[in-house]
């Protein structure tokens, strides 16, 4: 009775870590961003872009701040690749908030290319 | 088209995806949408890089495996088309063009030899260009002659050609035929 005993003390223990180290894991990957985003920003323009096209096959939330940073990239093309990548996955919603932000020669030339694109 | 004037032979890969044809033939051919889809994602990127500053056009920028199997099938099956395609609703412009099918066999045969980012496969694709009309027959035999020049080419050859290669006479070409289709609307 005792062994019986520790044996389910045991595996509830074992649910609980289980459990504890899931919660955990949670928050690690949509936290990735921040990292990401400091790589992304020691990259050439060139390499920004293929970065952008790459995150465009990426099917996951915590990826999408960081398109959403890179409209206002210094690089108007790396703009343009996260515009692009934003209206393909279908975050329409981000891009309708720049461009309702931004309302310079800039974002026009933006919305101009990627009216062209479309 | 106007936007995507680059100074080297790319100018005119984008015209080509741009009057990609909408039917070949009196059957279906599904090669069409997958190369319309392909080329799309992959022109669109090129277009966007070009505006980087000093950008230098790279292999997988041209071609990828995926855009060379569905060209080749699309080559393949404008080699075996026949027929006329239906003419669509009233009301729109359409541009006709006819081919040698053979020419295009020939061509969708080497398809699988031809390394990645040569020349060949938008030969293929200038084959389909319509000629009904004299700039447009001017256009696509410029076109032809100017991409059957790298016919025999490494991919990096044909890829300086798309970057610093000036064909004036094939970009009046196409300025014409801009102009003609502006005309129309």
């Amino acid at each position: 009775l005792v062994v019986l005993v520790a044996l389910v003390v045991l595996l509830a223990a074992i649910a609980v870590a289980a459990s504890l180290y899931l919660r955990a894991r949670r928050p690690i990957a949509t936290k990735n961003a921040a990292p990401f985003s400091q790589e992304f920003a020691g990259l050439s323009a060139a390499q920004r872009v293929d970065f952008i096209f790459a995150l465009a096959a990426v099917d996951e939330p915590s990826v999408l701040p960081l398109l959403e940073g890179a409209l206002a990239d210094p690089d108007e093309a790396v703009a343009l690749a996260a515009a692009r990548t934003l209206a393909q996955v279908g975050e329409t919603a981000r891009l309708d908030r720049f461009f309702a932000e931004h309302r310079g020669e800039r974002a026009r030339r933006i919305a101009e290319s990627l009216e062209l694109l479309a | 088209l106007r936007e995507a004037r680059f100074g080297g032979l790319v100018t005119h890969l984008f015209a080509l995806r741009a009057f990609l044809p909408d039917a070949i033939g009196d059957a279906r051919c599904a090669g069409l949408s997958a190369s319309r889809d392909l080329l799309r994602e992959e022109l669109d990127r090129l277009f966007i890089k070009l505006r980087l500053p000093n950008y230098v056009i790279a292999a997988r920028d041209v071609e990828t495996p995926s855009l060379r199997s569905a060209l080749e099938h699309l080559a393949r099956e404008a080699g075996a088309a026949h027929g006329v395609p239906t003419e669509p609703p009233g009301g729109t412009f359409t541009l006709w063009g006819s081919y040698e099918p053979s020419e295009l066999q020939r061509l969708g045969e080497r398809f699988t030899v031809a390394p990645l980012a040569t020349a060949l496969p938008w030969a293929a694709l200038a084959r389909l260009l319509p000629d009904d009309a004299p700039v447009w027959a001017s256009y696509r035999r410029l076109l032809i002659d100017s991409l059957q020049r790298f016919d025999e080419s490494e991919s990096q050859e044909f890829i300086d050609a798309l970057q610093r290669s000036r064909d004036p006479a094939l970009d009046d070409a196409l300025d014409e035929i801009l102009s003609s289709l502006h005309s129309l609307a």
